[in-house]
């Protein structure tokens, strides 16, 4: 009874994280979104030690169980895009696979690099 | 019609769970499966997408406090990214800027039309951070998430040959598939063992963050 007590405070805490995030994003003008900066907020108070991880935990491990449902909703709404099957929509999903590929050999190459570099020195 | 909508996303996403689970493969991640039943059945009784997210919507309003909750599994790596500090910052930031730089020349040199061109360059994201990243820049968020799945199920099954004629190390490979195909690639990072998992995983939360600060900029930046 006190753990789920416990996830909904926690999960509410989470809430106003959000909510801090797309009010900065607001104020600002920022073009990242809300949400992001939310994530920002709470890694830097965690990193510095202001906010005890104890204080998020449960709730943060209660939303990331259930994260992959709640992009459910939006990704219906790929109902109302059928160019993803059309020629254009091929096109894309080959650029997707090209892309891929180019970013794995770009991210791999250079830490094969900077960690040799670091074992010489 | 809205409670009916609500309980067969999550009736859906449990059934899709427990046959995942049942059977442990890629293919069968509940998400892919449970939006592909759902669509389905929306275009089997010719219910509008409005008419779903009436119910669906309230699912949704999850999703953005469940990326605040990110900073919890980024907070638990601190430590394996504090060892290994330049290597993954450099590595990850020229992966990030390979994968929007490269979507965007593929996509310009066919004249893709900019909604769309703007869709295609979050891919290598993780879906939860793609979603708002993809809105923000003006792209059309449903199709980003099946660029990225597209992004995660090619470094899935294509990865072994990858690494076969490009050898790289352990590290690596988990920042190559970390940084490019997010959590679907980290799962297939397993087979190449913990060292490899461990980097790609900080490297898809660094890509997280960095994509999602360095996207709009790069929109702003090309005036796209």
């Amino acid at each position: 009874m006190r753990l789920i007590l416990k996830v909904i405070l926690q999960v509410a805490g989470l809430y106003a994280f959000y909510y801090i995030g797309t009010s900065i994003q607001d104020w600002l003008g920022l073009p990242v979104p809300g949400s992001i900066l939310g994530l920002v907020l709470l890694l830097v108070l965690l990193m510095t030690g202001i906010l005890p991880v104890g204080w998020i935990d449960h709730g943060a491990g209660f939303m990331l169980a259930y994260l992959p449902l709640f992009f459910v909703p939006v990704t219906v709404g790929i109902i109302e895009y059928p160019i993803l099957l059309s020629k254009t929509g091929i096109l894309m999903i080959v650029m997707t696979i090209t892309g891929t590929w180019l970013t794995m050999f770009a991210a791999g190459f250079t830490s094969e690099k900077l960690s040799k570099r670091k074992e010489e020195a | 019609m809205p409670v009916l909508m609500f309980m067969l996303t999550i009736l859906s996403f449990m059934i899709m769970g427990k046959i995942y689970s049942e059977y442990r493969t890629p293919v069968l991640t509940p998400v892919l499966t449970t939006v592909v039943s759902l669509v389905v059945i929306l275009l089997l009784f010719d219910i509008p997408y409005d008419t779903y997210m009436k119910g669906a919507g309230w699912i949704d309003r999850m999703l953005g406090p469940a990326v605040v909750a990110l900073a919890y599994p980024m907070y638990r790596q601190r430590a394996v990214l504090q060892k290994h500090f330049l290597p993954v910052i450099g590595s990850v930031v020229v992966g990030v800027v390979t994968a929007f730089g490269s979507g965007y020349v593929m996509a310009a040199s066919i004249g893709l039309e900019r909604e769309l061109l703007l869709t295609l360059l979050p891919k290598s994201l993780t879906t939860p951070i793609a979603v708002p990243v993809t809105s923000e820049i003006g792209g059309i968020p449903s199709m980003a998430v099946a660029f990225t799945m597209i992004a995660g199920f090619t470094a899935i099954l294509t990865s072994p040959l990858f690494f076969k004629y490009i050898p790289f190390k352990d590290m690596g490979k988990g920042i190559a598939l970390g940084t490019a195909a997010h959590g679907l690639g980290t799962s297939k990072a397993i087979e190449y063992g913990e060292e490899t998992v461990s980097m790609s995983s900080v490297a898809m939360s660094l890509a997280a963050i960095i994509g999602s600060f360095f996207g709009p900029f790069f929109v702003w930046l090309l005036s796209i």
